[in-house]
């Protein structure tokens, strides 16, 4: 099953395998990023950084069967760079019975974006993929690590209006 | 008096400098610093008693990414500071009940720190837009010289926040056990709750695979071995 | 052009300044401040030029954020990418790929290493020490800690400045993820110890009941924490547990 499927501009690092993998209890992580799948030294990097128990695939955005990882009898943590990829992935075939959960980690500052939270800042495309993904019937948050407070849609619409 | 506090500001502003802005030597957490507050104000086996269960209490506190810890440096800083002035006012070198009672009034500021944290951050924002707008008027040595600037409001937050919570342990500590003297052996089993419970959650907080056992056992064991040597050398 | 190089005093400054990377943090750019100010010294020998100079270190102050002991490692790989850069001999683009491609996951390498490993097992390691003979466990545990953090930090600088890319079979070499699993469990054992003297040294400074009391403290407390219980509460929790209980028994014995 996919546990979570979480938008991170760094992808894999230390608040991902320090906190949600052993909250989650994942066994299997999947980084879809079409980069980092064609890149030598990311692939090393990432693998050389993870429990060796753990295994991790890095592959294309598109080469991801998301109904095979739904039904795998273990929890995989799914991760995308940015939040214009889960609209990617669901139109590549994701849909909320496979992944319920959309988590938004870490988007980093530039034009355009506003603070949604510490770690988070969005712009209004990305804000309107949100939506669309809510009403589509996943259950959007913004948060970096599981022991902050989650903010739901309302609440990441809410602080944009609410940043300048 | 006066100076006292001036030493407490100085030592909790570089500890929070350490602790993140430069170097990260471990001299900022709380099983070095307590004692070295302590040093600093001519107790060091005060701050040795509090240092082992601050240091397990926060060994959790950790900062990961954007994600903030505590500040465990100015909560051992004001607990340190606390617990040797209301000692000294009590005439007498710091006690476990002296000790728990300034962890129990300074332990929150841990959590003010935080907040703070959060603030310096966005502060430093702005020594972002001063690097940038100096780089873009042709001085990139000056431009990057603003990252130094980072380093003096962490300096400031605990350097006035720590001798404001040991200042209230200091005056409310002595007057409530000179008030109530009967405390102290009730407040001498509370400090030894607490250290036991910070090492729960120094095991707690390192979150290794099979640490239910690891922990139980060990604490079982060194219990059966220490009770042992007890009786043997008795 | 004769390929630039930086020389060793130069290397040297650079990696000062790493001392320095997150003095600035913020949310916008993280560490780049601080990254910009570590590379700068090595940027304003490959570049005489002031164009070429700001432009490249206008692309260091672009976001950055990483473990601050690893980051060392990107700083010195970058000024391996900047000086072919330089030279000719690279796109300006290589660096910036170098930085982005690596700050997550040696972020991560480095969060569970010394962040959530090699730094709490020092810790319990001079708790339990101190404990036992004071001072000299807390500076060895201190001394073990830098000792170990500083020669990974300044070794994987000048791995990394000379390698390039060549830096992650290193750091590979290292077996860091299982090394801190065993520094973890280590370090719980440790915590073990240290509550079985806390009870033992309650026991003798204010009774048996105080052992009984720190003992209960510790197993219920763990499987509270554990359980999810927030820390400060339950730290308040204890120690007043403990109190009451004593009132309690002193009031029981005096009846």
């Amino acid at each position: 099953m996919i546990s979570l499927v979480r938008v991170d501009n760094r992808l894999l690092h230390g608040q991902v395998l320090e906190t949600w993998l052993p909250r989650l209890g994942v066994k299997e992580v999947v980084v879809a990023d079409d980069e980092a799948a064609s890149s030598g030294l990311a692939r090393a990097a990432m693998t050389l950084c993870v429990p060796p128990e753990l295994p991790v695939r890095i592959e294309p955005l598109r080469a991801i069967d998301f109904g095979a990882l739904a039904a795998s009898g273990w929890p995989v943590l799914v991760l995308v760079r940015d939040v214009a990829q889960l609209a990617e992935a669901r139109a590549a075939g994701l849909t909320p019975a496979q992944a319920p959960r959309l988590n938004v980690g870490n988007v980093h500052f530039g034009p355009g974006r506003r603070c949604v939270t510490p770690s988070v800042f969005l712009s209004e495309d990305e804000i309107r993929t949100l939506r669309e993904l809510t009403a589509a019937g996943f259950e959007v948050e913004a948060r970096s690590v599981p022991t902050e407070a989650p903010a739901g849609i309302e609440e990441i619409e809410r602080r944009y209006a609410a940043a300048r | 008096m006066g100076l006292s506090y001036l030493v407490l500001g100085v030592v909790a502003g570089l500890a929070a400098v350490e602790r993140k802005g430069f170097l990260q030597a471990m001299l900022s957490r709380p099983i070095a610093l307590a004692p070295m507050t302590g040093w600093a104000l001519g107790d060091p086996q005060g701050g040795l008693l509090v240092a082992p269960p601050l240091e397990l209490l926060w060994l959790g506190a950790v900062n990961l990414g954007a994600a903030l810890p505590v500040h465990e440096a100015l909560g051992t800083v004001a607990i340190t500071g606390g617990a040797v002035l209301a000692g000294r006012a009590l005439g007498v070198a710091v006690s476990p009940e002296v000790a728990i009672l300034a962890v129990l009034l300074c332990a929150p500021l841990a959590l003010v720190g935080r907040r703070a944290d959060r603030h310096v951050e966005i502060w430093n924002d702005r020594l972002v837009e001063r690097a940038e707008a100096a780089l873009a008027g042709g001085d990139p040595g000056a431009a990057v010289r603003w990252n130094l600037g980072g380093l003096a409001a962490p300096f400031a937050v605990a350097a006035l926040l720590a001798p404001a919570g040991a200042a209230l342990a200091a005056a409310v500590i002595p007057a409530f056990l000179r008030a109530v003297p009967a405390a102290s052996g009730p407040l001498r089993l509370g400090f030894f709750a607490f250290a036991a419970l910070a090492a729960a959650s120094g095991a707690k907080a390192l979150r290794a695979r099979e640490a239910p056992r690891f922990f139980y056992g060990a604490l079982g064991g060194a219990l059966v071995a220490g009770l042992l040597i007890g009786g043997a050398l008795s | 052009m004769s390929p630039a190089r930086v020389p060793a005093r130069t290397l040297a400054r650079v990696f000062w300044r790493c001392l320095f990377l997150q003095a600035a943090w913020n949310r916008r750019g993280m560490q780049n401040l601080g990254f910009a100010y570590a590379i700068e010294p090595a940027l304003a020998v490959l570049y005489p030029e002031p164009a070429r100079r700001r432009e490249a270190l206008e692309r260091h102050l672009q976001f950055f954020n990483c473990h601050p002991f690893m980051a060392a490692a990107i700083v010195g790989g970058a000024i391996h990418h900047e000086e072919r850069v330089a030279a000719g001999e690279e796109p300006a683009s290589a660096p910036i790929r170098y930085k982005a491609t690596l700050q997550g996951p040696l972020a991560a390498l480095g969060d569970g290493f010394f962040w959530t490993a090699l730094r709490p097992f020092c810790g319990a390691l001079g708790a339990a020490g101190a404990l036992v003979i004071g001072v000299p466990a807390v500076v060895a545990a201190i001394v073990l800690y830098d000792v170990i953090h500083f020669s990974l930090r300044l070794g994987l600088f000048r791995a990394a400045y000379r390698g390039g890319d060549a830096v992650i079979p290193v750091i590979a070499r290292l077996g860091l993820p299982l090394a801190a699993e065993r520094l973890r469990a280590a370090g719980v054992a440790l915590c073990g110890v240290a509550a079985a003297i806390v009870v033992l040294r309650g026991a003798g400074a204010a009774g048996a009941a105080a052992g009984i009391v720190a003992a209960l403290a510790a197993g219920a407390g763990y499987a509270a924490l554990a359980r999810g219980a927030r820390l400060l509460p339950t730290a308040y929790v204890a120690a007043l547990a403990g109190i009451a209980a004593a009132v309690a028994g002193h009031l029981h014995w005096s009846s």
